[in-house]
């Protein structure tokens, strides 16, 4: 009885799909007492492709123009996860040549300095806090540019695949990101004047939006939101994969963990990406193949296995379980991404209490991807 | 031999394969080869279409010669004599009837030196031209048939 | 909070002032990268219509649709790429076998009908067109496997030694690898005369399911085996991923999955449709158009009885081709399967006049696949002198266990597998052999493998050569004198350009044996004349409609008789197309005329 009454004085409100403060395809039904929520269910399946279903009807090849899809700002971590997977599977993982390996590192360095020049901007954006987001997005271009050359696409890059990658560096293409990073570089001190020196965005983001660190390894959390915790985690490091084991970065931590630590970490990994990516194409090799020798990939079988493999995106762990038949199609893949455990769990859990009017800088602060949640 | 008009000439081409018919007619007849026998009855066949053709020419239905240059290959230079035997077969009918066209070539060509004026001299090289022809085109068949693999 | 972090944004103004870095209009309306990914281009001289690319495509955005006529190795068809589905992921450009097709990299375009936005690149004329740049194939990126797996031979220094067989055969890895390099694409099928599953024997080979591959192989081709070894493999001539890189060897799968049985008859499931039964069929000739007419009709329940005037069955593939490239006891297993099908086989027989006209009495039809036996002659003088011989005899005479001599040093005349048969026998025989041939290596008719073999083994080869004549010499051997040749254009487009001799100069070469091999021709003389006269032409050829039936109702012809490309697939072809020719005739309850 006494639920009943307390609940209609609640307000219901919902709060996406069409809301520009939502990240992506997805919506949170929330219920408010005055302006702060009481409650918060968190609604998705407007994106849903059921990629993981249809990989199970392609060819291995086929697969990698559809995992690109899972993630838009941040292709590249799903397709070295298939490949690599396959690769393991397969055994051909022995076989990827150097130079495919430091390009591919490349790739996915890159694509995490899109990604968090991306969710950056997102961060001021969400707090009303206009030409931010926009420089952001600009630079974000820039990155798109190079990729671009390199991959002959802007947003699905389509380009790591099974073996190695699909196309060499092309020429000059060390000089042109060189440009790219300083340009990148030179507007950083500006953003941090706009954003972290601002006083609207301190107040709104600093002491909001805490995680409490308990809940960290008890729900999966990863990525930026464990490293604002002060917690040193991530799998470039863990668990080197690639060449990340030959380059010399420390992992990001800030303490807080609230929206404010959170922007942070990214802040201060968009530098350290920019210097990976300096390091990488200092010691990538000048010669050599970019692929392995591929088998006819129209009747390419792979025998009987499964594996879980993992890797860092800008967002956190991103992990495919894969499971091959022996047949020419994949079995089984399940996506483990991290949206998933910050967009759904954690997000539902952080809402009781939360202002409405910091709903959208914590889900920016999440980082969460909805393509992700509904493979 | 000396030709008075082009109408001479004409009638003299007529008579020749005319000639050439009988021949071939009376090789088809004696042959034993059922091959070389349906052989020598197209050959009857050709010199007939031949001989329309100059008649043709002759009542003017058809202005003149009309040939296609095709590449001679000398094959006949180089093969041997064969002589009619009621045995004969397929080849040696061929090299026969290749023989037969380069010597009818061969006195169109020698008949052009007694030409009066450049016209009958025109029609006798048409006449020599239109055999080195068929002779060209024995040949081919020569070289399609009996040489497929050389 | 401090001053600090109130007036620190406004350093945004600093903006205002400074050049804007987000994109201006004009960096938009850029050409997109080199390696850019945007609409479709299609050189469409050089596709082939093999369609992998519509294979490939994850969307199935690209369909295959019909814009010329199909011809052996291409298929008349070619890519329309539906822009409501494409992805632009270019793996149809990365797969593509002839590497036709490409992107361009046009970024924008605007188009009010829908429908326009389906269209086949490179018959549909479109801006970009002629586009230099756009992601296209490169070296080092490969979707398909263009090299083969080598085929393990006898070294040619140890092969002239013995009549062991050449190939030596795949292993299952081997073999396994080398079919899983198909693409599935079909041409073959269409180039194959018999129209072979090729595809699918492949494909039961990959998957490692040999019986099914032989169930695939023996549905249409009751000689495998031979082909596997000996076939002048039209398809592999066609072979998609033969265009950029070697193509399947189609042969030697073949081969591989009929060496993986002993006893065919107990691995083989025809489908057993026994609609000829108490119908009588008479096969002269037991080549490979006599053996597919017999083995197929058996199966459906005919009686057949095949007439072999040779101590074996096979036709040329017996008595002409050596043993090193088709053994006996090969030969023997296939016969083997015949046999227990039910065919009666004799012998040793061959059918003259009056049996002939006894075998159309006693038949409900007739078939007669009696091949090419004689040679034709050089024709050149000298041609009568003693040893100047024909390769035709002395392959014979070898297969039939005669004993046959060569000398130290022979000519053969000729570029035809025949040709180079002979010349491999007279070198395991021990003599030195220089063919000579009146065309360019190129316009050889015989397999270039075999001709790349021969060389190996010694072989020389001396290109655009006449024979002029044969003279004997005093020491006993023989001159064969030869002039040089120019090529001159063919009468028709695609015909054999033809030499012409170079008058006046004389080559000359000192052997013991001059072996012709220029042609051979078929022979009449058994057949009763009211027969021959009705059925062959002036050519010496059979000519037969498109039942395989003869001008004679009730007489079927096939083989090197019948067609033009004289092959052992093309003899089954033919037996194929008389084998429903025979069926549809006597179903019709309708019998061979007796006069």
């Amino acid at each position: 009885m006494t639920e009943t009454r307390e609940r209609s004085k609640e307000v219901q409100i919902w709060f996406g799909p069409q809301h520009p403060g939502i990240t992506g395809n997805m919506s949170v039904q929330t219920w408010l007492d005055g302006d702060t929520l009481t409650r918060g269910i968190t609604h998705v399946g407007y994106l849903h492709r059921a990629f993981e279903k249809l990989m199970e009807r392609r060819l291995y090849i086929q697969s990698f123009p559809i995992v690109c899809r899972i993630c838009v700002p941040e292709p590249d971590t799903n397709e070295w996860l298939l490949a690599s997977a396959l690769e393991e599977l397969s055994g051909l993982d022995r076989e990827v040549p150097e130079k495919a390996r430091w390009i591919r590192t490349l790739v996915l360095e890159m694509s995490r300095l899109g990604a968090m020049l991306m969710v950056l901007g997102g961060h001021a954006g969400s707090m009303g806090l206009g030409p931010a987001p926009q420089w952001m997005i600009a630079l974000r271009d820039l990155v798109l540019d190079r990729f671009e050359e390199l991959t002959g696409g802007r947003v699905y890059h389509m380009y790591i695949v099974y073996g190695g990658v699909r196309r060499d560096l092309p020429e000059g293409f060390a000089e042109r990101m060189e440009q790219t990073l300083k340009t990148i570089e030179s507007k950083l001190p500006l953003i941090d004047d706009v954003i972290f020196g601002s006083a609207v965005f301190r107040k709104r983001a600093m002491g909001v939006g805490v995680v409490p660190r308990e809940w960290a390894f008890e729900m999966g959390i990863s990525g930026p939101v464990i490293r604002a915790m002060g917690i040193p985690k991530d799998v470039r490091k863990d668990e080197p994969y690639e060449k990340y084991a030959e380059l010399d970065f420390d992992v990001v931590t800030e303490e807080g963990s609230d929206i404010f630590a959170r922007a942070m970490v990214r802040r201060r990994e968009i530098q350290q990406s920019i210097d990976l990516i300096r390091q990488i194409l200092a010691r990538m090799p000048k010669e050599g193949p970019y692929c392995a020798e591929l088998p006819n990939m129209l009747e390419w079988t792979i025998p009987v296995g499964q594996t879980y493999v993992r890797a860092e995106s800008s967002r956190g762990e991103m992990g495919y379980y894969v499971v091959t038949d022996g047949s020419k199609k994949l079995r089984r893949v399940h996506v483990r991404g991290p949206s998933y455990v910050h967009g759904v769990s954690l997000l539902e859990r952080l809402i009781p209490g939360t202002n409405i009017a910091d709903l959208a800088p914590l889900m920016v602060s999440l980082q969460v991807c909805p393509p992700e949640i509904e493979r | 031999m000396e030709f008075n008009s082009i109408q001479e000439v004409l009638d003299f081409a007529v008579r020749q394969e005319q000639k050439a018919g009988r021949f071939y007619g009376l090789m088809a007849e004696k042959s034993t080869d059922v091959v070389a026998r349906k052989f020598f009855r197209e050959m009857v066949g050709e010199e007939r279409k031949h001989e329309a053709k100059l008649k043709a020419i002759k009542s003017g239905k058809l202005s003149g010669f009309s040939g296609q240059g095709t590449p001679q290959m000398n094959l006949t230079e180089v093969l041997g004599e064969p002589v009619f035997r009621e045995d004969i077969t397929l080849q040696e009918g061929l090299i026969i009837a290749m023989r037969a066209e380069k010597d009818a070539y061969e006195m169109y060509e020698g008949l052009k030196a007694f030409a009066r004026d450049e016209e009958l001299k025109k029609i006798l090289e048409g006449l020599a031209a239109e055999e080195l022809e068929h002779k060209a085109r024995m040949e081919s068949i020569y070289d399609q048939v009996v040489q497929r693999e050389n | 909070m401090s001053l600090k972090h109130v007036l620190q944004p406004f350093n945004a103004w600093v903006q205002a002032f400074s050049k804007p870095y987000t994109i201006p209009m004009k960096d938009t309306m850029r050409p997109g990268a080199d390696r850019y990914r945007g609409w479709h281009i299609n050189d469409v001289e050089k596709c082939v219509g093999c369609g992998t690319c519509a294979d490939i495509c994850q969307n199935a955005a690209i369909d295959m649709v019909p814009v010329k006529d199909p011809v052996k190795g291409d298929s008349g068809l070619r890519p329309k790429i539906d822009y409501g589905r494409c992805c632009w992921c270019a793996l149809c450009v990365d797969v593509c076998t002839t590497g036709s097709l490409g992107m361009s990299n046009e970024y924008t375009w605007v188009e009010k009908d829908p429908e326009k936005c389906r269209y086949t690149p490179g018959v549909d004329a479109k801006p970009w067109d002629g586009s230099e740049k756009g992601w296209r194939q490169e070296e080092g990126f490969s979707l398909i496997v263009k090299d083969r797996v080598p085929m393990p031979m006898l070294d040619p220094k140890e092969r002239i030694k013995t009549w062991a067989e050449v190939v030596v055969g795949y292993s299952v890895e081997e073999a396994r690898k080398e079919a899983a390099r198909c693409v599935s694409c079909g041409l073959c099928v269409a180039a194959c005369p018999a129209h072979m599953h090729i595809p699918d024997y492949i494909g039961a080979i990959r998957d490692g399911d040999f019986e099914k591959a032989l169930d695939f192989i023996y549905d249409n081709n009751p000689m495998p085996e031979m082909c596997g070894k000996v076939c002048t493999r039209r398809c592999e001539g066609v072979c998609s991923v033969g265009i950029q890189g070697e193509p399947l060897a189609i042969r030697w799968l073949k081969r591989f999955a009929t060496e993986q049985f002993e006893d065919f008859a107990k691995v083989l499931h025809p489908e057993v449709k026994r609609v000829g039964e108490g119908k009588k069929v008479a096969v002269v000739g037991g080549g490979p158009s006599g053996v597919t007419v017999a083995y197929y009709l058996a199966v459906r329940g005919f009686e057949v009885t095949i007439y072999e005037a040779l101590p074996q069955l096979g036709g040329a593939t017996f008595f002409g081709i050596p043993k090193y490239r088709f053994p006996m006891p090969s030969l023997e297993k296939q016969v083997d399967l015949l046999k227990k099908a039910g065919v009666k086989i004799v012998t040793d027989h061959r059918v003259e006049k009056d049996e002939f006209r006894r075998l159309l009495e006693e038949n409900d039809a007739l078939f007669f696949g009696t091949g090419l036996m004689k040679p034709y002659k050089l024709g050149v003088p000298g041609e009568d002198l003693e040893g100047v011989i024909y390769a035709l005899d002395l392959l014979r005479d070898h297969h039939v266990g005669k004993k046959v001599e060569v000398g130290e040093s022979v000519v053969v005349v000729g570029g035809g597998n025949v040709a180079i048969d002979a010349s491999r026998v007279s070198r395991r025989l021990g003599a030195e052999v220089t063919i000579a041939y009146r065309r360019r290596r190129e316009d050889m008719p015989a397999d270039d493998e075999e001709i790349e073999d021969a060389e190996a083994e010694g072989i020389e080869l001396v290109t655009q050569s006449i024979p002029l004549r044969v003279e004997k010499l005093e020491n006993g051997k023989l001159d064969f004198i030869w002039g040089p040749a120019e090529m001159v254009p063919p009468d028709r487009p695609g015909g054999r350009p033809k030499p012409k001799l170079i008058e006046g100069v004389e080559n000359h070469l000192q052997v013991d044996r001059v072996i012709v091999a220029i042609g051979q021709k078929g022979e009449f003389e058994w057949m009763p004349e009211e027969v021959a006269e009705k059925v062959v032409t002036s050519r010496g050829w059979v000519e037969v409609d498109e039942t395989g039936m003869t001008q004679w109702p009730g007489i079927f012809a096939g083989g090197d008789l019948v067609n033009s490309t004289a092959d052992a697939i093309s003899a089954i072809a033919d037996g194929l197309k008389a084998v429903e020719g025979i069926q549809q005739f006597t179903l019709e309850g309708l019998s061979v005329s007796k006069s």
